[in-house]
């Protein structure tokens, strides 16, 4: 099984918050991100400047090696060989899952911060 | 009667008021005798911080009297009779606090500071050294802060600059390690350096007050620092107050005359939240970072971790 480490991607001069999916949550998520629909519109990626610009989840072992970007409805793929894809998240219900599994990493106001968008 | 505008902000409107009667003769008759102290207005320092005075006479007699444009620029650094300009600016900037300096209809009241002894001491303290183009100001009074710890930094500062290089920053072996305080400090230490972690002394809450004491233990000032001190690198520090989202954030000064600043972990580049190239922190878009703090200076001593 792969450990899959998720990064609310926040701030400018303090550390991000950050944690570690449990196991149990480890294979939710995998059935999660795999049943997001393919998204093959060329998209920009938003998330950029000052303030809240996602999430950023590092999967490794077991053979995966990915990278992947969770923000606002989008979800960015990216494998170890640099191949990219994309999916929808509609009405964010991956990343608000996600952010679900840090409720004990990040502060009952950063909480609502993320999930507001 | 005389206007006076003292050319200081970017963001927030310049202090303006009125000065009549003696005073005002008293200062035509010096500047009639010296008419190349009065400059052009797009003369001197550009630059942010202050810009000297902007002086319109209000009356026609004045105007014919004594000779002088009806509108110019005084002790801005671009004059070539700058020891007098700085006189008769000095004169001006005294009737600030005079009775009724604030009452006239060419007085745009609206959001101004107000007309006070500290104001006063603040545009005097303030005005460039002759020759200002060589000279960097470091800016106004803080919001956010003690407002006297701020004037000390508005005596004309020289800095250095680097040319906006973000490739430096964006290396994929350093992007995720270095934050907003180490690109501002131009230092690539590949630690997310925190204001006063290598001093000891790091924030204990996140505020203009205790970040900014954080960097001057680390060795920044907020006031000039020494030839010796080079490179001093200008900086811009703001916070985001919260709830919710309470973090710091600086900005450096590059060479081409616009900030450059890197968001955490992400690429460095020179442009707001609307995409708007960085002209001036303190009016950028810059999200939840709502409060300026102040600009101050990173000096050859600092070291950051």
């Amino acid at each position: 099984m792969p450990s899959v480490h998720v990064e609310a991607d926040l701030y400018s001069g303090r550390k991000n918050p950050g944690w570690d999916l449990l196991r149990s949550d480890v294979t939710l998520f995998e059935r999660r991100l795999a049943s997001l629909t393919p998204d093959v519109t060329e998209k920009r990626d938003a998330a950029d400047g000052l303030g809240y610009r996602g999430l950023r989840v590092t999967v490794r072992g077991d053979g995966v090696h990915q990278d992947i970007h969770v923000f606002l409805g989008n979800v960015t793929i990216v494998s170890a060989t640099g191949d990219r894809r994309q999916a929808s998240d509609p009405e964010r219900a991956f990343e608000k899952w996600l952010i679900r599994t840090g409720k004990d990493y990040l502060s009952p106001e950063e909480l609502r911060y993320v999930m507001g968008g | 009667m005389i206007k006076v505008t003292a050319d200081i902000f970017s963001g927030r409107p310049n202090p303006e008021w009125v000065v009549s009667g003696a005073e005002a003769e008293a200062a035509l008759r010096s500047l009639a005798q010296t008419p190349h102290a009065a400059a052009a207005l797009d003369s001197g320092f550009q630059g942010l911080g202050n810009r000297g005075l902007i002086v319109e006479i209000l009356d026609d007699h004045s105007y014919s009297d004594y000779g002088v444009p009806a509108s110019f620029r005084l002790a801005g650094g671009g004059s070539p009779a700058e020891s007098q300009a700085r006189e008769v600016a000095e004169r001006l900037i005294s009737g600030l606090t005079s009775p009724g300096a604030g009452d006239h209809p060419a007085i745009a009241a609206e959001g101004m500071l107000p007309l006070n002894e500290d104001l006063k001491k603040f545009v005097m303290t303030g005005l460039p050294v002759g020759g200002g183009f060589a000279t960097m100001q470091a800016g106004e009074p803080a919001t956010e802060i003690d407002r006297s710890a701020d004037a000390g930094a508005v005596a004309a500062c020289k800095i250095e600059t680097t040319n906006f290089n973000p490739a430096f920053w964006n290396d994929p072996a350093h992007i995720s390690k270095n934050n907003c305080y180490n690109y501002a400090t131009n230092r690539r230490t590949d630690t997310f350096a925190q204001p006063g972690r290598a001093s000891g002394h790091m924030y204990a809450h996140i505020n203009c007050t205790d970040v900014g004491n954080g960097a001057v233990s680390d060795g920044g000032t907020f006031s000039c620092a020494p030839d010796n001190q080079k490179p001093r690198w200008y900086m811009a520090l703001v916070i985001a107050p919260g709830p919710g989202f309470i973090d710091y954030h600086w900005y450096r000064k590059a060479t081409q005359g616009f900030w450059g600043h890197k968001p955490g972990g992400t690429a460095a580049r020179n442009v707001d939240n609307a995409g708007h190239v960085v002209t001036d922190p303190r009016t950028a878009n810059r999200g939840p970072y709502t409060i300026f703090c102040r600009f101050m200076f990173a000096q050859k001593k600092m070291v950051v971790k």
